[in-house]
């Protein structure tokens, strides 16, 4: 073998010959020193093999950063330089110890290096044409860069180096890399020559295992070997070999992988090293060989698995290669007929290998890896279906499986519930670590079907077998709660059918479950599948049947957030219903907050003070997958909308008084910002809609407000996202009819002495009918002073509303009175607020009047006051420290009631 | 404001008013008015008297007027362009002074003219220039010019000069509590009025007296004009301004109250702690050690009243509500009287079919 073929060589030459290389080494073992060196990657001694490799990695990394420093020296990017003398130094730092372990001082190429830099910047500054032509940025990175080498070289006692390289200076286009491995490779060659025959086989197979697991490094090019081969000794090419190895092992997994896998072969080897005539095998089957003579019975069997299963685990376990151990055992298991129990066994194995893929717990599966689980799932459980005689239960212990005994039952130790329920994390891990607007994010979310299919067929086989008691009824729940939550927020045409499964599995729960989260969780998924499919009543009725907003905020963060999903779902349900009230105050628990997001789970907050990074990575997993999100646009919009007609007509009738009630703080603190806004354009996203609508509601002019809500932009932003567009949007229209109204008449009644219906029913196009209902209802609700004339048909004011003048008069006597309090104050601090003695206080009205207000307003607001009060009370506060004790849910209690 | 100048007793006891001076006045700030400038560019009409003073009969003349350059509104607020421009504006003024010397007309400055609705626009700003003014001449004063009023048919021109106690404490740009309460300055005499009379030439005087003697011109003697009541607006005018102003009182009034507790306090503690060092010191003396210092005690800090200006808002604001509530009251009881008059005059003609109360509730709307 030629070695320029060998070092452009394919890893497939290599494996090809990797037969009859066995052989070769065989004969010429005892030869002091070979012309092949393939063997030469073998470890003769692990621990050597470790630090040289990091050396050598270490002297790698150093190196490149030398060339990148050479090149930004090249084109004058001092900036460049800088940092790459920083990583430099810092690089060595971290270095140092390893080169103290192996007694290599410091690296003469670092050296040289640092004597160039040093060189080319004194000569940058002392050359003051070049330094005035420099770039602003490279001209604040040379003293810098300057003051920073000097030091350096100070601190780290290398002056003496420095100025001995000075005095020998290395040749230009010296390439220190040859110096410095030579001395190493010595050592090795040496150490290479006692090596023992009985390793040999070893060392072969793990540099076969390395050419296999590393074909980049023949791809890359190699300008070592290429550019001289003249000088071709035998020593040349020992280390030109070297050199390669230098970057084949430049990841430690690799490395990690062959070290497993020589351990593997070993344990091999040494078993076969009885046979007289072993043969070579190759590495799959010979980690599950079977004698060839001995039958593989079951105990066979069950040793070997055993013995596979020991590996798992532990560090130094290949898992890929754990897993395809047992996949062979099971093709072997099938192949030689040993029965069902085995089979079962071994693939539930292969599942909790399967598992452990992966090696940190919080990381995500790979896709590929999560598919090829769940088959392997899928295939057990049609086994488990298809027959009843394997038995596959936590309860069983390790003893009392029975996995040989063909008379009897198969009873295993394992459950597939939870092998199920383990993979429908692992996809709920693998969705939310994808990026949710790629495509790669909607491939992935093909899965979720298969999940729904798998998790469908588990609940099957749960019904089928769980007669013979083999479930634990907590396992049973969850498969219920798994298909529930596959379903709970899925939109489906035929509800009906829909319905009954989710009553169902809901049922199942509520009988099963006798910790109380999972019937929660239900419960909070009932209503929110109700809410999407738009049975508001029902949803109303078991969510208030369930008393959750009591005791939601002692329950897990989990169940808050769907506690928050399922408010935020049921206020949209409402809306669509035209219950503007139910749908704003369910809405603004979560929308009042400015985190909406937070509280949905559907994005992780910034602005909170710093998490550690544990918190964040419990927060992060807590995310809901994209495909489940709740609109947070379209939840905004609504929102603002429901505020909009609650809140205008109340505006309009309060105008006056001095402190405002507010209904909704975040609908007032859109409304000011656009106020303050010198110059209001057109609106464009949806908010600015709704303010501007708003702003035409309070104006009366109810067409114009209807165009700012419904349009095309609305339509594509808000409207086209409910299932049932036309009418909701027939409903908004209609209210918008309907608050203008009211604000008209609340807003110009001073104006008026009277009005005939008939012009009110044109102005707004609604029938008479209505616009003598609604007038009716303020006038009884007190809203309105005034009275309906039939014969007429008009409208007639009542002129007790106080003037603006009055208003504004009665205000300011309001005002005087605290100055005339305050005034006292200053006369005498020490008493305390003793009230006004003086003139004035003989007229009682004015407090009365006050009083009187307050009452004839309350049978109108009345319902809606207490709604202001507890919606403060942060709910979900995942995270964070749950704020608001048992006082505010006492308090949110009872309006819940009455809202819903 | 240089603590340098000398405040010297002002002699003059009434202003004459040449009746050009008001027609000027008038015109200029109903066109501005009319224009809508004021309201853009945020601050009041104003320009410069002109005229004379007569120690002798302690009078001061006023016989002509111009116009100052209206604030521009600065639309890059760079303080340079800001004192260009305040530059350009001192050149103008000067122009126009020598123009009027060497058209002999009275070119001594006497004092400004600023316009403000209800005559209550007395802010911080104008007590400086008031103070600038009476600094350069002893004799100055500020004509108010209220607009509104004028346009309901009663011309408003008052003459205010600040009064000597509030001069001195100007001078200093200080208005602590105890200060002001030294000087016993209160809104009251804070400004001075000044009586002014019209002075009209004898021609017009002549045509006056020719036109209330003759009936044919008093034309509007039947008319219902002077029924009118349209002062609606303004009063809610004036009561908003007036609701301001007394919130600012409010909020001067609570940092007072503070002001004085934290006093009193601050008070006791330093009486307490001199008492017992003298104590100490004389139980010391006693002993023939040597005596402690009383430094410690004084450097402990006095509390600052919260408010910029010291008292200078608090006595503006009660000014400005002072002149809002005149107003109010001789609007309103000039209103009670009309709808009396109409009343009667209704019941005359036709019977009377309303209730008193009825009417007067409507009609205040």
């Amino acid at each position: 073998m030629s070695r320029f073929f060998h070092a452009k060589g394919d890893s497939d030459s290599e494996t090809e010959s990797s037969e009859d290389e066995v052989e070769d080494q065989k004969v010429s073992k005892s030869a002091k020193f070979r012309d092949d060196l393939d063997f030469m990657a073998g470890p003769e001694d692990d621990e050597k093999r470790v630090v040289r490799a990091q050396k050598d990695k270490k002297f790698d990394e150093l190196k490149s950063i030398i060339k990148q420093n050479r090149d930004a020296k090249s084109n004058k990017d001092l900036n460049k330089l800088l940092t790459g003398f920083d990583s430099l130094t810092k690089v060595f730092e971290k270095s140092k110890t390893i080169f103290q372990r192996q007694n290599v001082s410091t690296p003469r190429f670092y050296i040289r290096s640092l004597v160039e830099i040093e060189d080319y910047v004194n000569k940058l500054w002392e050359d003051k044409d070049a330094k005035a032509a420099l770039s602003k940025n490279n001209a604040k990175a040379l003293p810098a860069l300057r003051q920073k080498l000097k030091k350096y070289v100070k601190d780290q006692n290398l002056t003496d180096l420095v100025a001995d390289y000075r005095s020998k200076p290395d040749e230009d286009g010296y390439e220190t890399p040859e110096d410095e491995d030579d001395d190493d490779f010595e050592e090795i060659a040496e150490a290479k020559t006692e090596k023992s025959p009985g390793k040999a086989v070893a060392v072969e197979s793990d540099s076969e295992s390395d050419a296999e697991s590393d074909d980049s490094w023949s791809s890359e090019p190699d300008t070592n070997s290429s550019d001289d081969e003249d000088s071709v000794t035998k020593m040349e090419q020992l280390r030109r070999y070297f050199l390669k190895k230098e970057f084949r092992e430049e990841s430690k997994d690799d490395k990690k992988d062959k070290r497993k896998r020589v351990i593997k072969v070993k344990e091999i080897v040494e078993e076969d090293d009885d046979d007289a005539n072993w043969t070579p095998v190759s590495r799959e089957k010979s980690v599950v060989h079977f004698d060839p003579k001995e039958e593989v019975t079951h105990d066979v069997m069950i040793k070997k698995l055993n013995e596979v299963m020991s590996a798992r685990g532990k560090r130094t376990t290949d898992r890929n290669q754990h897993v395809a151990n047992l996949q062979k055992l099971l093709e072997v298991s099938e192949e030689k007929g040993l029965g069902l129990g085995i089979s079962v066994k071994i693939s539930f194995c292969i599942i909790s290998a399967l598992f452990e893929l992966n090696a940190k717990i919080s990381d995500f599966m790979e896709y590929e890896t999560f598919m090829n689980t769940l088959q392997t799932v899928n295939k057990l459980l049609d086994v488990l279906i298809e027959t009843d005689r394997v038995k596959l239960s936590v309860t069983y212990a390790e003893e009392d499986e029975n996995l040989k005994d063909d008379t009897q039952e198969y009873r295993i130790q394992g459950s597939i519930l939870i092998a199920v329920q383990r993979l429908d994390g692992e996809l709920a891990k693998i969705l939310q670590n994808a990026d949710c607007h790629s495509n790669d994010y909607i491939e992935k979310l093909k899965a979720e079907k298969d999940m729904c299919q798998l998790i469908e067929k588990a609940e099957g086989y749960v019904e089928l077998r769980n007669h013979l008691g083999i479930f634990d009824k907590h396992e049973v729940c969850k498969v219920y709660m798994m298909r529930i939550e596959h379903t709970y927020y899925k939109y489906q045409e035929q509800m009906a059918e829909a319905g009954k499964t989710m009553d169902y599995l809901c049922k199942k729960i509520y009988t099963l479950d006798d910790e109380k989260r999972l019937r929660q969780r239900a419960m909070l998924c009932h209503v929110y599948w109700l809410a999407v499919h738009d049975q508001w009543h029902r949803a109303r009725d078991l969510l208030l049947m369930s008393h959750m907003q009591a005791i939601v905020d002692h329950s897990d963060v989990d169940t808050q957030i769907l506690y928050n999903r399922t408010i935020c779902q049921l206020g949209l349900c409402a809306f669509r219903h035209g219950f503007i009230r139910e749908a704003h105050q369910g809405l603004s628990e979560i929308q009042n907050t400015q985190r909406a997001k937070e509280l949905l789970a559907q994005a992780v907050g910034t602005r909170q003070h710093e998490k550690t990074a544990e918190q964040e990575k419990i927060d992060r997993s807590r995310q809901v997958p994209y495909h489940m999100h709740i609109n947070v646009e379209l939840m905004e919009c609504v929102y603002l909308i429901c505020s909009m007609l609650l809140e205008i007509p109340h505006m309009a009738s309060c105008e006056f008084e001095m402190r405002r009630r507010m209904l909704s703080r975040s609908f007032h603190y859109q409304l000011k910002q656009s106020e303050k806004a010198s110059l209001t354009g057109p609106p464009e996203n949806t908010r600015e809609h709704v303010v501007a609508a708003s702003k035409a509601m309070l104006n009366g002019d109810w067409k114009k407000c209807k165009d700012y809500i419904v349009n095309e932009k609305m339509n594509q932003k808000v409207w086209n996202l409910f299932h049932n567009a036309e009418p909701v949007k027939e409903m908004v229209v209609r209210r918008i009819q309907e608050e203008s109204l009211r604000t008209y008449l609340l807003t110009y009644s001073t104006v008026y002495s009277t009005v005939s219906l008939k012009k009110l029913s044109s102005l707004f196009e609604l029938t008479k009918k209505d616009v003598h209902s609604i007038i009716s209802k303020m006038i009884i609700q007190e809203e309105l002073s005034a009275t309906l004339d039939e014969p007429t048909d008009c409208l007639i004011m009542h002129r007790v509303e106080p003037s603006r003048l009055q208003m504004l008069a009665l205000n300011l006597s309001d005002k005087l009175q605290t100055l005339a309090e305050n005034n006292e104050q200053i006369l005498e601090p020490r008493t305390g607020r003793g009230g006004y003695q003086g003139p004035g206080s003989w007229f009682p009205g004015r407090n009365e009047r006050q009083g009187d207000k307050q009452k004839g307003s309350g049978g109108f607001q009345g319902d809606r006051r207490p709604g202001t009060g507890g919606q403060d009370g942060k709910r979900g506060n995942w995270g964070g420290a749950q704020s608001g004790g048992g006082g505010s849910q006492q308090r949110r209690h009872p309006q819940k009631q009455r809202a819903f | 404001m240089s603590t340098a100048v000398t405040i010297t007793a002002p002699s003059v006891k009434h202003i004459l008013l040449d009746s050009l001076v008001v027609m000027k006045i008038v015109k200029h700030v109903d066109s501005e008015l009319h224009a809508g400038i004021s309201e853009v560019s945020g601050d009041a009409c104003a320009g410069v008297l002109t005229g004379l003073v007569f120690l002798d009969n302690s009078r001061l003349e006023i016989t002509n007027c111009f116009p100052t350059v209206r604030n521009e509104p600065v639309i890059d607020d760079d303080a340079n362009a800001a004192q260009q421009y305040e530059e350009q504006k001192q050149q103008e003024m000067l122009d126009m002074l020598r123009k009027f010397r060497t058209m002999n007309i009275d070119y001594e400055i006497v004092g400004f003219y600023q316009s403000h609705q209800f005559g209550a626009g007395f802010s911080h700003d104008l007590v400086e220039s008031m103070f600038d003014y009476q600094a350069m001449g002893p004799e100055n004063v500020v004509l108010i010019y209220d607009p509104i009023k004028t346009r309901q048919g009663q011309l408003s021109l008052r003459a205010w000069r600040l009064s000597t106690a509030a001069l001195d404490l100007a001078s200093k740009n200080d208005w602590r509590p105890e200060l002001v309460k030294a000087a016993g300055l209160t809104y009251q005499n804070m400004f001075e009025e000044l009586p002014i009379i019209i002075k009209s030439s004898y021609l017009n005087n002549v045509l006056m007296s020719e036109l209330a003697l003759s009936k044919s011109y008093s034309s509007d003697k039947y008319s219902t004009r002077h029924f009118d009541l349209g002062s609606k607006k303004s009063l809610e005018k004036s009561v908003r301004a007036m609701m301001a102003n007394v919130d600012e009182l409010n909020k001067s009034i609570q940092s007072l109250t503070k002001y004085t507790i934290d006093k009193q306090r601050h008070d006791n503690m330093v009486f307490s702690l001199t008492q017992k060092r003298q104590q100490e010191n004389e139980s010391r003396q006693a002993r023939g050690d040597p005596i402690l210092p009383m430094d410690d005690i004084k450097r402990i800090k006095a509390p600052q009243l919260q408010t910029r200006n010291g008292l200078l808002d608090e006595l503006l604001a009660s000014f400005d509500t002072n002149a809002l509530a005149d107003f109010s009251k001789t609007v309103t009881s000039e209103n009670i009287t009309k709808l009396f008059i109409a009343e009667a005059v209704a019941e005359e003609k036709v019977a009377g079919t309303k209730d008193r109360t009825m009417s007067s509730v409507s009609s205040t709307r």
